[in-house]
């Protein structure tokens, strides 16, 4: 007989958009859509969502602990982002996580990978 | 206008050094501009937390805190004198605990309000401990129209009450997701609603008697129900585990995805479902074990698609139009996840709107595939079950993002979740 027990024992973790720490420099802008949990650029003053590989990151974009349940996080007013400092962040998948300390970078969705695109890696 | 006010016992940068200091001096907040109280640290703090009148208020545990009061009373009350949006949440992957260490005469609510003023209280993250006392049960509030969410929640140690969890007779919705409750072993029911209560129960694990009381002197038109992707532990009494048969439910819903075991069986008493409703389908379930798997209450047809019966001493009595059937051993591995050669493995009947298994994990594996019987999805490894030597043009609708931005200085530290990595941006 297989076991059940305790089988949700462990909470889920945090889902991306969360900072972690203390010494993490996060910033507040206005949202125009940008996504919580990945990497957004801004435009026109306000953070949006990544469009290209191209575009320059202005960071992670955090979840607003203040908003009702009901509110969806992408339509907040404001957003906090982290520019430094340790974030969850959502993550291309991969077949095989990479090493700790492993370079990242930044996909054309704002999400993180471990592949730079490069033809034969970084 | 909200406030956000901070507690620590070290009182640093002008922080409360109770909570109860705190929510003394905040003001209720709004619609989308709710008042906040952050614990900042991992203390504890024995004291009662009552928000009066206060509105649209939440208590964000920052660290693993502990609320361990030793007071004979519900820990947290709300609502007393008008309708209360109250949220518990946590910050920075924070476990906080509620860990009651009174001795009570009788048994009590963690989370308390009243009969007249609704309360909609959102619990997510928080971890429910009690330490002493004779019977400790989650919540109770039968003001008509009262909302309970759990989220990621968990319910450890005890003593938990004999009689039920959670006492929300007239509450317009239940909704109880990602959560363990696996220990409230000695609760014979999980959840007292009202007649017309929608119920949402997804991801959890729960052990009880039965899972869904129905308290109301006739039936209401009835609620919606979603119970997906749960495992069930039932045990070997005399009882329906999820009985449909009181008024509840009358417009709908899905049973799918779950397991009902009975772990000390097999069983020739416990009945996993009883419904009079033909608009409740029975989909993709693993029944192990048990007396009766599913009964029908009066004259009608009950969908019963592609569910999984072994071990049990009974399976779908009456009138159930059944289908698909598996009646093999599912072959569930240590963990409860499907071994390789499990005949649950895409013999599902297909359930567009079921897009994850218990673990979050997307369904049907490989995409495009088909639907597992069971809360588990098998993770096939090659994502593409059909690999097609023929270059086919047919664009991605949602093509692959390309790596590639090189203008950020970060470094991979750990996954927390599947696709979610904790990372450090320098």
């Amino acid at each position: 007989m297989a076991r059940f027990d305790n089988i949700t024992t462990e909470i889920p973790p945090e889902g991306a958009g969360e900072a972690y720490g203390s010494t993490n420099i996060i910033l507040t802008a206005e949202n125009d859509g940008a996504k919580v949990g990945r990497f957004a650029k801004f435009s026109n003053g306000k953070l949006v969502p990544m469009e290209s590989a191209d575009d320059t990151p202005a960071g992670v974009v955090l979840r607003d602990l203040t908003l009702p349940v009901d509110t969806d996080p992408d339509d907040a007013p404001l957003v906090d982002y982290l520019v430094k400092g340790l974030a969850t962040v959502e993550a291309d998948p991969v077949e095989g996580l990479p090493e700790i300390g492993a370079r990242l970078y930044v996909t054309a969705d704002g999400r993180v990978s471990d592949a730079s695109g490069d033809e034969g890696g970084d | 206008m909200a406030t956000h006010l901070v507690v620590n016992k070290s009182g640093d940068d002008g922080a409360y050094t109770t909570i109860a200091a705190a929510i003394a001096a905040t003001t209720s907040g709004g619609v989308g501009d709710w008042s906040t109280i952050t614990i900042d640290d991992d203390g504890m703090y024995d004291e009662l937390i009552d928000f009066g009148a206060l509105d649209y208020i939440k208590i964000i545990a920052a660290d693993n805190c502990i609320i361990a009061l030793t007071y004979a009373l519900s820990p947290v009350t709300m609502g007393s004198t008008a309708p209360a949006n109250i949220q518990f949440d946590v910050a920075n992957g924070a476990k906080p605990v509620l860990a009651p260490a009174a001795s009570q005469a009788e048994d009590l609510p963690l989370f308390a309000w009243g009969d007249t003023h609704a309360v909609d209280l959102l619990v997510n993250g928080w971890k429910f401990r009690p330490t002493a006392g004779t019977g400790w049960f989650i919540a109770e509030g039968k003001a008509p129209g009262s909302v309970l969410k759990l989220d990621s929640c968990e319910a450890s140690d005890g003593p938990w009450t004999t009689d039920k969890i959670l006492k929300l007779d007239k509450a317009v919705s239940l909704t109880v997701l990602d959560c363990n409750m696996e220990n409230v072993e000695t609760a014979e029911v999980f959840a007292q609603i009202g007649p017309e209560t929608i119920v949402d129960i997804q991801r959890s694990g729960i052990e009880a008697d039965t899972l869904l009381a129905i308290e109301g002197p006739t039936a209401g038109t009835g609620g919606e129900l979603s119970v997906i992707n749960n495992i069930f532990v039932l045990r070997d009494v005399d009882k329906v585990f999820l009985d449909l048969s009181d008024g509840v439910n009358a417009t709908g819903g899905l049973i799918a995805h779950n397991i009902f075991a009975c772990l000390d069986g097999p069983s020739t008493l416990v009945t996993a479902i009883k419904t009079p409703y033909n608009n409740v389908d029975v989909n993709n379930n693993i029944f192990m074990g048990l007396g009766t798997v599913g009964t029908i209450d009066g004259a009608v047809t009950v969908t019963a698609n592609n569910n999984c019966v072994y071990d049990c001493n009974a399976g779908f009595v009456g009138n159930w139009a059944e289908a698909g059937t598996v009646t093999m051993d599912p072959k569930l591995g240590d963990d409860g996840d499907l071994e390789p050669d499990s005949p649950c493995i895409d013999a599902g009947v297909d359930i567009p709107t079921v897009t994850v298994d218990i673990l979050g994990r997307p369904r049907p594996s490989p995409e495009g595939g088909k639907w597992d019987i069971g809360p588990w999805e098998f993770q096939h490894d090659d994502p593409d079950p059909d690999p097609d030597p023929d270059p086919d043009p047919d664009p991605d609708p949602e093509p692959e993002p390309e790596p590639g931005n090189e203008m950020i200085n970060a470094t991979f530290v750990r996954e927390v979740a599947e696709n979610v990595w904790l990372i450090l941006v320098k």
